[in-house]
């Protein structure tokens, strides 16, 4: 079975359930949008994914293997992972950054050419001999999602890559979060699973082809944006009472009111 | 500056420093002096050479010679120690003290002065030059291996806890260490301090050949430990994320430094600042990239360390001043007003 598979997947941190008995699956081809209040174990779960963090029970599977067999560097091949926030120590430039995320064994021509197309994707290519930490942190973001669209670049051994994204839109104007968006859907289209956590709703509407809704560690409800962006699921699932409307091709939301406690 | 012309660079202070630990004394023999001396010893043998060449010859082979290749040793182990710990730590302030390596040696060596007088005696000459070395370098190790277990947990490595459990070893070390030097006679003392101080006087071949295989290993390992480091920039979670097998890249760090350092702290004394200063001067030049950092670090910790010693022994003639009043006399005020020119460029 290929793609990423979460079967019945628990995770605890500090004693603590995080999540609890979580399934899902991310198919080549297909963009999966995981959405839900802070807190809810969105985060959790796509370490549980990435290899980060070990389930204390359930099964995760890359391809049909256990993760837990996987060298990290043998990981790092297969899927690659944007964190919600990353800390640079050190004055690195832009084009230090994105070639951290490069698999060994490249030529320098290749390993160029790797580089300065992820710097293009992300509209980062201008400014490549900046030094990263004196960038907004939009442009700080963009730069590590070319970071790690350049670890998926090596080549081709004809096994699906996965992209795993914690909120890659956080912090980026309009339109670098659509273009983020375009990415993963064109990673999608070339064949690689996208697994992507997202709080703004209509993005996540636009971008799945299937959307997990998490509260407080469990899966609420997953489908097709049409079947999970419903006015129960979003009360369950955030307290908010919203109007849901349809803009071809897809549903949108507008949020109306909160349910305070 | 570009990489290449940076690590050229170091390279190139590095054969100026040794040329001038070489030359420098009582007895100044210049660059082309010493090849000749030493081609002439390569054709002949020592036995048969001309007085005038025979004292040259033993002045660059036995006494700056071995002082010489103990520096640069002690150098380069001391700078690319503290390369490594920063970028294992993502600190610019760390150094390979912050492991507890010269706090245990220190240890070991004053407990060797003042409780190991009784065996001292005992032992033939050859040996009991080089028990206070040897304890300082097993007294290092074990300071760091103490500290490295404390701070793992189910095989992970915590920086933090490793940090903050090296300050509080280090103080109890040093009281330790202060209750021995309340012991002590004054002689025993004055042995400590200088030791403290660092000097490369008492420098043999036999101790340079014994620091030599600990300090290779380190700079054998940096194409190793040079992804790793410039990954592990990005925070634990996404050097994991990019291929990094973080805990065994800490663990391999830790010893690296741990036995390096401890070398050359006991082969030179404990000699501060250029595992601090060093790898920063290197950073400001070519960026923190470190498959070029710590070659550069390596080589400029050499020269500066060379440099230091050669300003100790002329700047008091005929006395020798310590190495470590050198190196932070001179190395302090110059990394301050570095600091202050160029602050914000050092950590990103």
């Amino acid at each position: 079975m290929s793609g990423l598979v979460a079967e019945d997947v628990t995770v605890r941190l500090g004693g603590r359930e995080v999540v609890s008995g979580a399934s899902l699956e991310v198919r080549p081809g297909r963009v999966v949008v995981l959405i839900g209040p802070n807190g809810a174990g969105k985060s959790s779960l796509l370490g549980a994914l990435s290899g980060e963090l070990a389930p204390a029970s359930g099964r995760v599977s890359l391809d049909g293997e256990a993760l837990s067999a996987f060298r990290p560097a043998e990981l790092a091949r297969r899927r690659a992972v944007l964190a919600q926030a990353t800390e640079l120590a050190f004055a690195f430039t832009v084009d230090e950054v994105a070639r951290l995320g490069l698999p060994a064994g490249l030529s320098r021509a290749e390993a160029d050419a790797v580089v300065s197309q992820a710097l293009l994707a992300v509209d980062m290519a201008g400014k490549s001999r900046r030094i990263c930490s004196e960038l907004s942190g939009g442009e700080r973001q963009r730069v590590h999602l070319a970071r790690v669209l350049a670890q998926l670049a090596s080549a081709p051994d004809g096994r699906p890559r996965h992209l795993m994204l914690d909120e890659p839109t956080a912090g980026l104007d309009l339109s670098h979060q659509l273009a983020t968006l375009s990415l993963a859907r064109r990673h999608a289209e070339a064949g690689g699973g996208v697994l992507a956590v997202l709080h703004d709703v209509n993005l996540a509407a636009m971008a799945a082809d299937e959307i997990v809704a998490l509260k407080a560690g469990r899966i609420i409800a997953r489908g097709a944006p049409a079947e999970v962006l419903t006015d129960a699921v979003m009360r369950e699932v955030y307290d908010v009472e919203a109007r849901i409307g349809v803009a071809p091709p897809g549903p949108f939301l507008l949020p109306q009111s909160v349910r305070l406690v | 500056m570009t990489k290449t012309a940076g690590v050229a660079l170091a390279a190139a202070f590095f054969v100026l420093a040794a040329a001038a630990s070489l030359g420098v004394g009582p007895v100044a023999i210049s660059p082309a002096r010493a090849l000749e001396v030493l081609g002439a010893v390569a054709r002949l043998g020592r036995a048969g050479l001309p007085p005038d060449m025979a004292r040259d010859a033993a002045i660059l082979i036995d006494v700056r010679g071995p002082r010489t290749a103990l520096g640069a040793l002690a150098g380069a182990a001391l700078a690319l120690g503290g390369a490594v710990m920063q970028g294992v730590f993502r600190n610019p302030l760390a150094d390979p003290g912050l492991v507890g390596v010269s706090g245990g040696a220190a240890l070991a060596a004053v407990a060797w002065i003042v409780l190991g007088e009784g065996l001292s005696a005992t032992l033939p000459p050859a040996l009991n030059a080089l028990a206070l070395p040897v304890a300082a370098f097993f007294g290092g190790l074990a300071a760091t291996a103490l500290l490295a277990r404390i701070a793992t947990r189910d095989g992970r490595t915590e920086i933090a806890v490793t940090l903050l459990a090296g300050v509080a070893l280090g103080a109890f070390v040093a009281a330790v260490t202060g209750l021995l030097v309340f012991l002590a006679r004054d002689d025993q003392l004055r042995t400590f301090l200088f030791w403290t101080l660092g000097s490369l006087g008492g420098a043999t071949w036999v101790k340079a050949a014994l620091a030599t295989p600990f300090v290779l290993a380190l700079v054998v390992a940096i194409p190793a430990l040079a992804r790793g480091l410039d990954a592990v920039a990005l925070g634990e979670r996404a050097a994991f994320h990019s291929g990094v097998d973080v805990e065994r890249l800490k663990r391999l760090a830790l010893l690296g430094v741990a036995a390096s350092s401890a070398a050359a702290v006991a082969g030179a004394g404990a000699i501060g600042f250029i595992g601090l200063a060093a790898p920063h001067l290197v950073r400001l030049a070519i960026g923190p990239s470190h498959h070029a950092l710590l070659p550069a670090a390596a080589l400029a910790g050499a020269g500066l360390l060379l440099a230091s010693d050669v300003a100790a022994r002329i700047v008091a003639q005929p006395a020798e001043m310590p190495i470590g009043v050198v190196t932070a006399a001179f190395g302090a005020p110059f990394f301050l007003w570095l600091l202050m020119r160029r602050r914000g460029k050092l950590f990103g």
